[in-house]
């Protein structure tokens, strides 16, 4: 049975193992297929840095050290504290600190000399989780060292000079004081603790001075997410940082301004008008005509408001191109005598030999031409400036700034007959070459959300020729994207 | 030896202009195994336009591996074995259905031989490609690329034993196939019969 089978199975391969069938499609339709996997792949890689610098943007929103921006017309914190601090009356500066065994503070007045402590219930607080006003031991009023931010919502002066907070008020500060309370304690001196643990109204004083919900220190009513909303479509003016801060008062606030109100994240489709005559050999750059390069790219920026529609933006974005370039001279073709499967190309300053499949043997010369090729990748640091106009949910950003541009990997190839021969660098080494870039345009921004904004655009971008490789030219990209806010 | 290792040397050089992006060489190589290649695919799918998908799957494949190609064996070998690679996992994704039930011994038939003597190479082929997935595909992993059961049974995830069942009802399968294909022999079989 055995000897059967295998009889069988010997008799089966014997027919089959070199059989053949008709391919179901030719090789210009596989170099079609081929060409087009290819490009796919590099769409693949593209997708996946784009959703990676994505979700790197996400990740910084969700993570990010505070948790809110500005909103058109509200004044900074530190502005507010600074203001209030100056126009407040000094007996105002003190309170509510632990009263002394006088029971007032030095320099604390009578209550019908201090002002309504409903005070300034125009103003809204956006301090961002995590941050408190002016520290305790930076301040200068107060005995015990607790001094509040001058605005204390909600609360009037006592008859003994003993804030008063109103009940509804305090109901809220203490569910606020329950959970804040103890990080409170932690900023302040260890007299200074155990001074405020002795009374109630220091208690409340320390909650008041840490607080950092703008819920609790909004004036009279917390800034609901709807009203963030309507204030965002009644004026969604770029994002301001926070400017002039105080670094003494709020080292915390300096370092917040360090991190950008917007992150966008973008892709950039477009073509390019570069030369790159000085890469190739002087006979070569005679016969050197210039063409339009396509390509693409993405990258990120990081965006940093510095007035009320002025933001300034630094990122880094990634370029890639590719041309075809048309040579002037046509280069002469001859093939041996012999047949040696090659064939010899006398190129305008050099000659080639090609591995030939064609069996012909020519032995006269025939002009030919020459087709070269070259890709070019380019990381790219630009600063730009942006101006925001407002209409609606639409914002109209033009831009202009300068670029550093590297040029990480190059290559320009030289093909004949489908055989490439290497100019420069087929591999794509990288030979890092620098020069700069001015660059100006202009971006449609559609508000989705409070934090999310999609964006298009165009911009134009003009290669400063002041590198060594005297590389010049410009281009145009369509830009898109998607905008984070902070 | 010198003989083979010369054609290893072709070989390499071939994929490495094709790894190069050379499209005369690629084209080569496309023209080269490009029938052994779909018949390869065929035997495996069944029919002509899952074959003619996995045919492109792997081509694109091997292009993109020909890096990889150390010359360890034939190129052909090479891109075969990518080939069946990429047909079963094309497989895998169906269901296919593995009877257990254990048939009674292949005994070959007295006119098989004058029968797949009479059929062409292209009928044979499809006769093959008119198996059953499981059948099919176990059949050609043992008798035409020469794995033992243990390695197709870790390949396709099945038994040793599932293994041996598929491979004895393919060939008995088969066998009936190509007796009945071929019109001279239905007369030889009544005869038999009577």
């Amino acid at each position: 049975m055995k000897e059967q089978e295998d009889y069988f199975d010997r008799k089966i391969t014997e027919r089959l193992k070199y059989a053949g069938a008709d391919a179901p499609l030719s090789w210009p339709e596989m170099q079609e297929l081929l060409e087009k996997s290819s490009r796919r792949s590099w769409l693949g890689w593209y997708g996946f840095f784009f959703a990676v610098l994505l979700g790197g943007g996400l990740l910084f929103y969700v993570y990010r050290p505070s948790g809110g921006s500005l909103l058109p017309g509200e004044a900074t914190p530190v502005a507010v504290v600074q203001q209030t601090q100056e126009s407040a009356p000094a007996a105002f500066n003190g309170f509510p600190s632990a009263p002394s065994a006088a029971g007032k503070e030095p320099g604390w007045q009578d209550g019908s000399q201090a002002p309504s402590a409903e005070y300034p219930t125009g103003r809204k607080w956006m301090l961002q989780n995590g941050h408190s006003g002016p520290r305790p031991a930076e301040n200068n009023a107060g005995s015990a060292g607790i001094n509040p931010p001058a605005s204390v919502p909600a609360a009037s002066i006592g008859r003994g000079g003993e804030p008063v907070l109103h009940a509804a008020k305090r109901q809220q500060l203490n569910r606020y004081h329950r959970t804040h309370h103890a990080a409170a304690l932690q900023d302040m001196p260890p007299a200074d603790i155990s001074s405020a643990r002795q009374n109630p109204a220091t208690k409340e004083a320390v909650a008041l001075n840490t607080v950092s919900d703008n819920r609790i220190l909004s004036g009279e009513e917390p800034i609901t997410r709807m009203r963030r909303r309507e204030l965002l479509l009644r004026d969604p003016v770029f994002p301001a940082a926070l400017p002039g801060i105080n670094t003494k008062a709020a080292p915390q606030l300096q370092e917040d301004a360090l991190l950008p109100a917007v992150i966008s994240v973008f892709g950039t489709m477009g073509i390019e008008y570069v030369n790159y005559q000085s890469l190739l050999s002087p006979t070569e750059q005679v016969n050197f005509q210039q063409s339009w390069q396509a390509g693409n790219g993405f990258g990120m920026l990081l965006g940093y408001g510095i007035k009320k529609h002025w933001s300034l933006h630094l990122g880094i974005e990634y370029t890639r191109r590719e041309t075809g370039f048309v040579y002037k001279t046509l280069a002469l073709q001859r093939r041996l005598e012999i047949d040696t499967g090659m064939v010899e190309v006398q190129g305008p300053d050099s000659t080639y030999f090609v591995t030939t499949y064609d069996t012909t043997v020519v032995v006269d010369k025939t002009p030919v031409q020459l087709d070269y090729s070259a890709g070019v990748s380019v990381v790219s640091v630009p600063l730009l400036l942006h101006y925001t106009v407002v209409s609606g949910r639409w914002l109209l950003l033009p831009f202009a700034g300068v670029e550093y541009n590297a040029r990480t990997t190059y290559r320009l190839i030289r093909k004949f007959d489908e055989e490439r021969f290497v100019v420069i660098n087929e591999a794509g080494l990288k030979e890092t070459q620098s020069y700069l870039s001015v660059r100006g345009g202009f971006k449609v921004v559609h508000r989705l959300s409070q934090q999310l904004d999609v964006f298009g655009g165009l911009d134009g971008r003009y290669l400063l020729p002041l590198s060594s490789d005297k590389i010049n030219g410009g281009g145009v990209n369509i830009l898109f994207g998607i905008m984070i806010h902070r | 030896m010198a003989k083979a290792l010369s054609s290893y040397a072709a070989d390499l050089e071939l994929a490495r202009r094709c790894a190069a992006g050379d499209r005369k060489a690629q084209e080569d190589f496309f023209g080269r195994y490009q029938r052994r290649m779909m018949a390869v695919c065929v035997r495996y799918m069944g029919g002509k336009e899952q074959a003619a998908d996995v045919f492109q799957e792997a081509y694109i494949r091997a292009y993109r591996l020909m890096a990889t190609y150390r010359a360890e064996g034939p190129l052909e070998a090479w891109l075969r074995r990518i080939v069946v690679s990429t047909a079963l996992n094309e497989l895998k994704k169906r269901k296919m259905v593995w009877l257990e039930d254990q048939p009674e011994g292949f005994v070959l038939s007295p006119v098989f031989n004058t029968a797949q003597q009479h059929l062409q190479e292209a009928d044979l082929l499809q006769l093959v490609a008119s198996l059953p997935p499981g059948y099919r595909t176990v059949f050609n992993l043992y008798v035409l690329e020469g794995f033992d059961h243990r390695e197709i049974g870790e390949m396709l995830g099945i038994s040793e034993s599932t293994s041996r069942t598929q491979l004895l009802k393919a060939r008995m399968l088969l066998q009936k196939k190509i007796v009945h294909a071929d019109p001279q022999a239905a007369p030889a079989i009544k005869k038999m019969r009577s």
